[in-house]
């Protein structure tokens, strides 16, 4: 049964002799303290069971065995919890019979003695300070058992955690693994008591190498955060996991204390590799297609061209007509599939590795568009460009885009295109500045998607050239987008990362 | 060699609105007899065989790189690959202008990229019989 509050703090009186009990509880009881006369031995044994603040007891009533039962359960208290016990004893001379029966009840624990003939005051007094000690007992209870659920529930943190959690010492001792460790690994806390046994099973013929890095640095283990390892599950079969830790306050021992977390990317790796080679199919299905679309729709060109040249004149207008939008759609087939093939083709195998001077691509985009630049009337100016990490060809087209659609979409005067780029933090900040057209801010985002035009056929083109763009940009770990207004002219901008991406 | 008697060209394509282009093409600039195959396996047959078996060589051998079967750079392997037939002029036609076979192609006397616009096929002949002049002249002025 669990003591309630009234019960906690009441007083239980064994006086079977005499008057003393109802005397005693009708003083208690003046005073507001709850009191419980129990006139037998076995009414205290079961009554302390409930709960109590404090025990009276009149020591006529202590033979040995009756001392033995309550220093029985005495001794069975939890830790932190210690019955005061008053005892009435009989007054008169410390002589040896008082010593002896002093000693007789020592075993009790607790035990404060009052002498009779009890004076009230002095019963309330000591009372109250029995209860005083016994409330103080109960609030350590209270306490200690917040700190057994707040460990509990800290425990539990750990143990559910939904990723591979390991608790372990300086010196390699595992303190605790998260389920989650288990279930990923196969290995439980007794598979692993310490780090040595998990690194000679976990890592195979890098066992030595990996223990000796932890042993120097017990929080590296011999992977960089976030660098993904290979793990090998107790099953055999081989995890991918990547690693963070900690060191927390040391052990009451002195040892140092770590917590390592991974996060297991087997699954998720799976799926992106699953995701990559569908795409990869996407794409190379996209090419084959464009690239066998081609001779049937070159063919229905040239052939209706043989035509318009044999017949042409000799037919009545109208069929002219059919004859000359045959020929000028089978020509926009034929660029759009060269441009769906140049944007398959945009990111090929190239090598990340491979840099490329932006200067000498300038070179030939300005070589390539002499024409159009002339045609437009048009100055092309580039301030000093840097050397990037993306390979000429695919540089090429993206300067080359960008230059080419500034010249095509000019306003009404001279088309003026200036490229320069800047070093941000941790990439190259390129941008293509012209003084044409603009692209109206609703329409800045769907420029970039695959055969998107915002102009008619006045102004030819395929919609293909800024989504290659912004697929090279993408692939080199860069992003792409234009800042414009309506006729104010834009600014394309894209930015090349120092470094390629991981 | 050239000029008096019509050039024998071997069109290797399985595109038949091609092969009448090509001969087209070259008919506008010279007299031409044609042989045309249209698979590239019967194409590496034929070329496969010895010269014993008196089987009369083309002066000319457009082919395409797209072929059913064996394709056209496996075609062209065997071309170069053999003592007889490696003075020929190949001129190797493809319908994409960045074909991925184009390095393999390299091999060939000429690269030609089978253009859209009318005209500009018409003058596929002429590049392909320059290169085949330049090869013929060539040869006379290095044989002793």
């Amino acid at each position: 049964m669990t003591p309630d509050g009234n019960s906690d703090l009441r007083v239980l009186v064994h006086a079977p002799v005499g008057r003393d009990a109802p005397m005693i509880a009708e003083v208690l009881r003046r005073e507001q303290i709850a009191a419980e006369p129990c006139p037998t031995l076995e009414g205290v044994a079961s009554e302390l069971g409930n709960g109590a603040g404090a025990l009276v007891i009149a020591d006529d009533a202590l033979n040995r065995s009756a001392v033995e039962r309550i220093a029985a359960w005495a001794g069975q208290q939890e830790p932190w919890s210690d019955l005061p016990i008053l005892v009435l004893t009989t007054g008169g001379n410390p002589d040896q019979t008082s010593l002896y029966r002093l000693r007789l009840i020592e075993p009790l624990g607790n035990v404060t003695l009052i002498e009779r003939p009890v004076r009230k005051v002095t019963l309330i007094s000591s009372v109250r300070t029995a209860l005083r000690a016994r409330q103080r007992q109960y609030e350590i209870r209270n306490h200690l058992q917040e700190l057994a659920r707040s460990e509990s529930r800290l425990r539990a943190a750990i143990q559910e955690a939904p990723i591979p959690i390991m608790i372990h010492a300086g010196d390699g001792e595992v303190l605790s693994l998260s389920r989650a460790w288990t279930e990923c690994s196969g290995y439980t806390i007794e598979d692993i008591p310490t780090t040595h046994v998990w690194a000679e099973l976990a890592y195979g013929s890098r066992a030595a190498e990996v223990d000796e890095q932890m042993a120097a640095n017990p929080a590296s283990g011999a992977v960089k955060p976030g660098r993904e390892v290979e793990i090998l599950a107790k099953s055999g079969k081989t995890r991918v996991w990547t690693f963070s830790w900690s060191e927390l306050p040391p052990l009451a021992d002195g040892r140092k204390l770590f917590v390592r977390a991974a996060v297991d990317m087997t699954e998720h790796n799976a799926v992106t590799d699953a995701l990559r080679r569908a795409n990869l199919d996407l794409e190379q299905f996209a090419y084959a297609a464009a690239h066998d679309l081609q001779e049937p729709i070159r063919n229905v060109s040239l052939y209706t061209q043989l035509l318009a040249k044999h017949v042409g004149g000799k037919l009545d207008p109208l069929a002219d007509g059919y004859v000359t939008a045959t020929i000028e759609n089978a020509r926009r087939m034929q660029n759009l599939i060269q441009d769906l093939l140049a944007y398959t083709r945009a990111v090929g195998d190239a090598d990340h590795d491979e840099e490329t001077d932006a200067n000498l691509v300038m070179e030939d985009v300005l070589q390539n568009l002499r024409t159009a630049i002339e045609m437009a009337q048009g100055q092309v100016t580039y301030d000093h460009l840097p050397t990037v990490r993306v390979p000429a060809p695919q540089l090429m087209q993206l300067l080359q885009n960008l230059v080419s659609n500034a010249l095509k979409y000019r306003g009404d005067q001279p088309a003026r295109v200036h490229v320069h780029a800047d070093r941000k933090d941790k990439e190259w900040l390129f941008t293509v500045e012209d003084n044409g057209v603009g692209v109206p801010q609703q329409h800045q985002d769907r420029i970039f998607k695959v055969f998107k035009r915002l102009h008619g056929r006045e102004i030819p083109g395929t919609g293909i050239g800024l989504a290659i763009c912004q697929r090279v940009v993408n692939h080199y770990g860069g992003r792409i987008w234009v800042e414009s207004e309506s006729g104010k002219g834009s600014s394309f901008r894209f930015t090349i990362p120092f470094r390629k991406a991981a | 060699m050239a000029g008096d008697r019509s050039i024998h060209v071997l069109i290797v394509d399985d595109n038949f609105a091609d092969v009448l282009l090509l001969k087209n093409a070259l008919e506008e600039e010279a007299a031409c007899e044609f042989q045309v195959i249209q698979h590239g396996d019967r194409a590496y047959e034929y070329l496969g065989q010895s010269p014993s078996d008196g089987v009369p060589w083309p002066d000319v051998i457009v082919l395409d790189l797209n072929l059913p079967g064996r394709d056209g750079a496996e075609v062209l392997d065997l071309i170069r690959s053999s003592p007889t037939l490696a003075p020929l002029t190949v001129a190797v036609v493809s319908s994409s202008p960045k074909d991925v076979l184009k390095q393999r192609a390299a091999h060939a006397d000429c690269y030609v990229t089978k253009p859209v616009d009318l005209d500009e096929f018409l003058k596929i002949g002429k590049e392909i019989l320059d290169c085949y002049r330049a090869n013929a002249k060539r040869a006379a002025t290095d044989s002793p």
